[in-house]
């Protein structure tokens, strides 16, 4: 077993994995916001109470949502590899990883939004009808607007969860902390760079949890 | 105006609406009373087309509005304002921004909207709490900036659906009074849905009461109060009066006191027909303009003649309970 003096195991190891799994997380963050915003926005509208009701679409997109989240990440991982392959030429490295992630997050960021979007009071909506505000006004001005603060706070529980993704998505060879921990600190013993991984990964969910809070106090 | 005719509604096979017909004139303040599930709310929302019908037609100023197309209703429903229980504000913007939502919806191209939000405000004397945010205001306050929105596009029909049930009595009594301003002012047509009795009788010139889904009774307010108060029942727990014992030898009368007549009727009747009655129930009370009522007296059935000569002969409007 070899072991690695400080400083290259920072500049070598620990660092390109974190900017990997930043670059994962980001990207992720990103695609995932948006797939699942939108996908959101279309189940709020057509739910059986929503703006424009329409069971067909509801259910269609609720059970494709169900059948993803019903299955472990790390599986959906390699379920999906030939699509992987197909979108992105190859399935190994950030590229995929955030492809990857995409799919099995954005069920997860849908359904938190589909919560925020929710709690908002069916006569809010109502009052916005009764002065003629189209539908679309009302999904943008009332619901999505008068949601803020609770999409922050489930945006933070799902950033923190596709962090956990970016990690498990680094076993199976997208780099990041996770490949890192996973192969330099399990698969080859090394016990201070499979602890520094783990706790730079719990700074890394402390920072989003403390920063998400601080913006819901301050949206609120 | 808001015409209705023979409207029905149903509603997961439950009859909510059935065969109403209603006028409300250009300038009333209208009171749609009953019980909760009455179909007064529901009522109030075809007006505005949130609610649509089945069956019947109800104009407002000549236009019908189950016939409008989506488009159409939007432009239809500016032109009707509408106030809610939970002053339905949204919590995250400002006051001036809330007034503002309605103006924003159509685009409106007005080059003096803050001077027109400012109007409003103050109307509602809210003005200087036009920065500030909903859950910085107490309820009467909430209920104002609802007004001041309501009144943006201006409306020429305000619905109120019980905008004052989550009030204080106090602020209730300061909201009605904005209402009755409004209405005198701007002769803005108001509409409103209660079940709080006393609303009614504060602000309204003409009345609908409505028992699941039928319109029982409709007129002026007082008449309504007097000659049909067995369907006010329902709603007024302190003067359930008429479910007393009966006596098998007296008999109850009702005196129906119209404003300003039959002063001392009471007295004048014991003493120029020498009657012993007894007092068995009372009331008078204000209406938006003047103040009526009804006692109740038992009277044995021996002297019953004699009371009932007398008070035909003065003109008295009474009945037998």
């Amino acid at each position: 077993m070899y072991q690695y003096d400080l400083e290259t195991m920072l500049s070598k190891i620990i660092l390109p994995g974190l900017r990997d799994s930043f670059l994962m997380l980001g990207g992720s963050i990103l695609t995932c916001s948006i797939c699942g915003f939108l996908l959101a926005i279309i189940l709020i509208t057509t739910d059986s109470r929503g703006l424009r009701p329409n069971r067909v679409v509801y259910e269609t997109i609720s059970a494709v949502i169900n059948v993803l989240r019903s299955v472990p990440f790390i599986i959906v991982i390699i379920v999906i590899i030939p699509i992987t392959r197909w979108v992105c030429g190859t399935s190994i490295g950030v590229g995929p990883a955030i492809f990857s992630i995409t799919v099995a997050g954005s069920p997860l960021i849908a359904r938190l939004l589909e919560g925020c979007f929710k709690e908002i009071d069916a006569r809010l909506i109502e009052a916005a009808k009764s002065f003629g505000a189209s539908d679309w006004q009302i999904t943008w001005h009332v619901i999505v607007n008068e949601s803020i603060p609770s999409i922050v706070s489930s945006m933070t529980l799902g950033i923190v969860s596709l962090l956990g993704y970016t990690a498990i998505a680094g076993t199976v060879g997208a780099g990041g902390l996770g490949a890192v921990a996973l192969t330099y600190g399990y698969q080859n013993f090394d016990d201070t760079i499979m602890y520094s991984t783990v706790f730079i990964l719990i700074i890394i969910v402390q920072l989003i949890q403390l920063s998400g809070n601080s913006l819901y106090r301050k949206l609120k | 105006m808001i015409e209705i005719k023979n409207l029905n509604k149903t509603f997961d096979e439950k009859q909510v609406l059935q065969g109403i017909d209603l006028v409300i004139e250009k300038g009333d303040i209208y009171g749609l009373v009953g019980v909760s599930g009455a179909g007064k709310s529901t009522l109030l929302r075809c007006i505005n087309g949130l609610e649509l019908f089945d069956s019947g037609t109800l104009m407002v100023d000549n236009v019908h509005v189950n016939r409008l197309t989506n488009k159409e209703l939007r432009y239809f429903r500016s032109g009707i304002g509408m106030i809610f229980q939970q002053f339905s504000l949204l919590e995250r913007k400002t006051v001036y921004e809330n007034i503002l939502f309605p103006l924003k919806c159509f685009k409106s191209k007005m080059n003096n909207v803050d001077q027109k939000i400012r109007e409003v405000l103050e109307l509602v004397e809210l003005t200087d709490k036009i920065h500030m945010l909903p859950r910085q205001l107490s309820g009467g306050q909430k209920q104002r900036v609802a007004i001041a929105r309501a009144l943006i596009m201006n409306p020429k029909i305000l619905l109120c659906d019980e905008a004052t049930s989550a009030l204080d009595p106090n602020i209730t009594q300061s909201i009605l009074e904005l209402l009755k301003r409004i209405n005198r002012e701007l002769g803005i047509t108001i509409v409103v849905v209660t079940h709080q009795m006393s609303v009614v009788k504060e602000i309204c010139n003409k009345m609908g009461v409505l028992s699941s889904g039928k319109l029982k009774a409709a007129g002026p307010v007082q008449d309504i109060f007097l000659n049909t108060p067995e369907l006010l029942d329902d709603f007024m727990g302190e003067e359930n009066y008429r479910d007393g014992q009966s006596d098998q030898k007296k008999t109850k009368l009702e005196i129906i006191l119209r404003s300003g007549e039959n002063d001392q009727i009471l007295s004048k009747l014991a003493i120029e027909t020498g009657v012993q009655f007894e007092l068995v129930w009372g009331g008078l009370n204000k209406y938006s303009d003047s103040i009526a009522g009804a006692l109740m007296i038992r009277v044995r059935d021996e002297e019953y003649a004699l009371v009932e000569a007398y008070l035909n002969q003065h003109r008295v409007e009474w009945r037998k309970v």
